[in-house]
């Protein structure tokens, strides 16, 4: 039990990873993304592709750990492509919208990697090394142990940003009304972007982390992690970095015990859904998340 | 009526309703109009199958084959696999077809579901008036096609062949190992070819590997040795940590992994990076193909494979090379996802034949019912009265390389 506890934590770790960056769309654009998981894994696949196969035109083969760097600056990019093109088009709509929206980017995402890199399985060899430590009778491998450690390394980093910085407070400033933040002189153009790009980041990272530690990343498998650090998220307050920590950290948790223990197909996803409606229906704004916020 | 006897007629209703036939079990699904024989009712054996009977889908210039397969969904096979099923008769109908009649194929997406499965039957029947159909999905999904083409009295090969065929489906064959029988195979090679004396075995959790893995951790017991790990997961699911910990903590030094490929690498390459390497092993009809080698290149070195099937490297598949390549030979031929459509088509060519110019749906089956036939790169067919899984041999497959090659030649005992 306390072996499934520990890789729960560490998985749950690198779904909080896309997690902080859902929660930093939401307070930049009050969008919630379900794109995340899917915008991180197409730099990843990319990263994979090059260190296999070579970059087209060079030849050269990217060495391992460049494919942690490559998913992070393509979802970067990825980020703010689509934020540009498309997610900055509907911050005036009803945020339904917006939903729609990532949704689509979701599927276009996944539909893109499955023609580009096929529909098997990509092996995903790790990035950061092939160490492993013991812990509480356990073994956690170089990702997950590194996920945990990036996640707290991310966590206290937004939380130092948007509390201690002049950008940051201008993103809260967004945050709470777009148009007197603009009066005032925010660029509120930028912080769009910015939470776009750095939520891109986050995901390059947590598809890089993810893959190896589960030994291998399909398309749309990004997208299920995604949708269970949204669930996350929404668990420990929309509007909440630590929350959405907290919330990612009890889903990870929870699949790991009742996936070790109850073999039923879907039985890990049917006790998060429960474990959301409970929140939504006892505390909907999540267990660390301001009033108003859900 | 009292509030108490209302509630209690009502739970009796739910769970009647519950109880009752799945939609699996439903004889007539999908507008059948035959008649099923039921419990108890004279099951037609060959003998009383009289005359050629109907011959949908040929004529004196053609036969029309249907295929069911999952191309798209939850578990898709690979797309280039068609390519084996039509190099197969293009050969065929290069050299004059059967009996003079080329052979036509129609192929249909299950999307890995057995209710699309069986519209798509439904069609290939109705509107494709196809003669008989080849059904290739995941085992519950073809078991519930397999019944349904029972139902409309087609013949159809199944490439899986269930533990449990019931005795009056009498119009569907099986052309691989049943799941049973290779459980019990599964147990003595472990322990008489590999020596282990702690073996594993983790399953997908569906009803249909009930009895092969029964069989194998019966036979195990019976041969003396232990079977340390035992345990279904969700095929569905990605974090195998737990398993893959427990396994290394086993000591087993076999792990069948009794699922399908994604799951089978992930969960290796998990227990890989945990520093667990034991021997994988691989059923019949799973992961036995070289793509996996793709996803688990370092966890999967020497893993063993139960195969209907040859590997490419043996000489004996040199006839499927040379026709999968196509005239140029530069087509990359190391695909062993083809070698199955060729096989496939082999037996049902063979079945064809032998039931005779006069050609009608009563005797194919009667010529599959009779069937003993060597196909070139397949396990030995060997239907008779009361037997339609008919390749209980299998050869054994080894991983070098990045690829299988042939470890054991078809058997269908491993003794001490």
């Amino acid at each position: 039990m306390i072996a499934r506890i520990i890789t729960g934590l560490s998985a749950g770790a690198a779904y909080a990873i896309v997690a902080v960056g859902v929660v930093l769309i939401f307070k930049g654009t009050k969008a919630l993304s379900v794109a995340q998981g899917e915008i991180g894994a197409f730099g990843f696949f990319l990263g994979l592709r090059w260190a296999d196969r070579g970059v087209p035109g060079l030849g050269w083969h990217v060495p391992r750990f460049a494919t942690l760097l490559i998913a992070i600056v393509i979802g970067a990019l990825v980020g703010a492509v689509l934020e540009r093109t498309v997610m900055r088009r509907l911050v005036t709509r009803p945020p339904l919208d917006a939903l729609i929206a990532t949704l689509g980017i979701a599927l276009f995402l996944a539909l893109l990697e499955k023609e580009m890199f096929g529909t098997a399985t990509q092996f995903a060899p790790s990035p950061v090394g092939e160490w492993k430590i013991e812990l509480l009778g356990t073994s956690l491998t170089a990702p997950r142990v590194i996920a945990i450690v990036s996640v707290l390394i991310v966590a206290a980093a937004v939380w130092l940003f948007l509390n201690r910085t002049k950008f940051g407070l201008a993103v809260l400033a967004t945050t709470g009304d777009p148009v007197v933040a603009r009066v005032l002189g925010v660029p509120v153009n930028r912080v769009y972007r910015f939470t776009w790009v750095a939520a891109g980041a986050l995901s390059g990272l947590a598809a890089a982390l993810l893959g190896p530690a589960f030994g291998g990343l399909t398309p749309f498998d990004m997208t299920r992690f995604s949708l269970r650090a949204l669930a996350g998220a929404v668990i420990g307050g929309l509007d909440s970095v630590w929350g959405a920590i907290v919330g990612c950290l009890a889903i990870g948790v929870l699949e790991g015990v009742v996936g070790g223990s109850v073999s039923t197909a879907g039985a890990p996803e049917l006790a998060v859904l429960a474990l959301v409606l409970a929140t939504l229906l006892l505390r909907p704004r999540g267990l660390l998340g301001a009033e108003g916020a859900a | 009526m009292s509030r108490r006897s209302t509630i209690a007629l009502l739970l009796a209703a739910v769970l009647g309703t519950a109880c009752g036939p799945r939609f699996d079990d439903d004889a007539g699904g999908l507008g059948s109009a035959t008649t099923v024989p039921g419990p108890g009712a004279t099951v037609p054996t060959p003998s009383t199958i009289a005359g050629p009977g109907p011959a949908p889908g040929v004529t004196d210039t053609e036969i029309k084959i249907g295929y069911l397969l999952p191309l798209t969904g939850a578990a898709p096979i690979p797309s280039r696999f068609d390519k084996g099923v039509n190099a197969y008769w293009d050969y065929v109908n290069e050299r004059g077809g059967i009996d003079g009649r080329q052979v036509k194929v129609v192929i249909e997406d299950t999307e890995s579901q057995a209710e699309v499965g069986k519209d798509k039957a439904k069609k290939l029947i109705e509107s494709d008036k196809v003669f008989a159909v080849v059904v290739l999905d995941r085992l519950e999904n073809q078991e519930a096609i397999g019944r349904y083409l029972n139902d409309r009295q087609i013949p159809n090969l199944a490439i899986q062949a269930p533990a449990n065929l019931p005795a009056d489906q009498i119009w569907s064959f099986g052309v691989t190992i049943d799941h049973a029988v290779q459980g019990r195979l599964a147990a003595q090679y472990f322990v008489h070819e590999l020596d282990a004396t702690k073996v594993a075995i983790v399953y997908e959790n569906t009803p249909t590997l009930d009895p092969g893995r029964e069989a194998f951790e019966a036979e195990a017991d019976a041969l003396g040795a232990d079977v340390v790990y035992s345990k279904a997961i969700d095929g569905q699911g990605n974090d195998f940590s737990s398993e893959a910990l427990a396994l290394s903590q086993s000591g087993a030094e076999v792990v069948w992994l009794y699922m399908a490929p994604t799951p089978a690498a992930k969960l290796a390459n998990q227990a890989d990076a945990a520093g667990f390497h034991p021997v994988w092993f691989a059923n019949s009809i799973s992961w036995a193909f070289n793509l996996v080698f793709a996803v688990g290149p370092e966890s999967l070195v020497g893993a063993r494979a139960f195969s209907p099937w040859l590997p490419l490297a043996d000489a004996r598949a040199e006839t499927f090379l040379e026709a999968f390549r196509g005239p140029g030979g530069a087509e990359a031929a190391d695909d062993d996802l083809g070698i199955v459509g060729w096989g496939i088509g082999q037996i049902l060519a063979e079945a064809i034949a032998n039931a005779g110019p006069e050609l009608g749906q009563n005797s194919l089956r009667d010529a599959l019912q009779h069937l003993q036939f060597e196909p070139d790169i397949w396990a030995p067919i060997a239907f008779d009265d009361g037997v339609r899984q008919g390749a209980n041999q299998v050869a054994v497959l080894k991983e070098e390389d990045g690829h299988w090659v042939l470890e054991h030649d078809f058997a269908g005992e491993f003794p001490e």
